[in-house]
């Protein structure tokens, strides 16, 4: 093995013991008992089942549509962003369904938690988007390129982030009325 | 419909929504949901509310005619 190789695959060996440190630690932080798995209520339970299929729904209208229409769409955009749009969005529609209807977090997590990290990746993705934007360019042969894929991923992020707060701050209201 | 026999055998015994999801386990939202009547609780459910608040089904549960 040359030596370039063994570097290589000691980075790969440290980069998975990192991700596993900081998944452990974030797990950790996140929860509000030292439990090793996430419980739901049966209400919660339902709520997410409905996400789920809200969100099937969602990804096979869209699919259909790029079918029936696919070649026009590739007019516009190269089909990576287009098909990576599709699961953009059904992955919207169950984590804002759930969030909004207390179904997203388990029992033994704390939201609050979450907001930070969301915030974040948002953050990380929308850099990283800019960049790419601005590195190669939005249009390439004549069409939106794959680099418009950090952006859509970091404004999907973001909106998550916006409905966790919205429906934490009405929480926070329904919690102090209730009392 | 709203389920104003379980608010009030819950704040009779002085607990508030969160305390008494945490007495059988599930979330305050859900605790919410069925006094609210957005949410119907399964038979397990309800045995469990009616443990934590030491009352019977038919005291929280049952539906006269005039509710």
């Amino acid at each position: 093995m040359s030596e370039y190789n063994a570097g290589y695959l000691v980075g790969i060996i440290f980069g998975v013991f990192v991700m596993c440190a900081a998944v452990l630690i974030f797990l950790r932080l996140t929860r509000k008992e030292h439990s090793s798995k996430n419980d739901y209520d049966e209400r919660q339970m339902l709520v997410r089942g409905k996400g789920d299929r809200y969100a099937f729904v969602t990804l096979f209208v869209y699919n259909l549509i790029y079918v029936l229409f696919g070649d026009y769409i590739e007019l516009i955009a190269v089909r990576s962003v287009v098909l990576f749009m599709g699961i953009i969005l059904s992955t919207w529609v169950y984590v804002v369904y759930t969030v909004w209807n207390d179904g997203y977090f388990s029992l033994n997590e704390k939201p609050k938690s979450w907001i930070g990290i969301f915030a974040a990746i948002a953050i990380v993705n929308t850099i990283n988007g800019i960049q790419d934007m601005y590195y190669y360019g939005v249009i390439q042969n004549g069409v939106i390129s794959e680099t418009v894929i950090g952006l859509m991923e970091g404004c999907c992020i973001f909106f998550i982030l916006a409905v966790i707060m919205a429906k934490s701050f009405l929480e926070k209201r329904e919690g102090q009325n209730e009392e | 419909m709203k389920n104003l026999r379980l608010k009030s055998a819950r704040a009779g015994l002085d607990l508030s929504q969160q305390e008494l999801a945490e007495k059988v386990g599930v979330s305050r939202q859900t605790i919410s949901a069925i006094e609210k009547g957005d949410y119907n609780p399964t038979i397990n459910l309800c045995i469990a509310i009616c443990k934590a608040l030491g009352k019977t089904l038919d005291e929280l549960f049952w539906q006269e005619e005039s509710d």
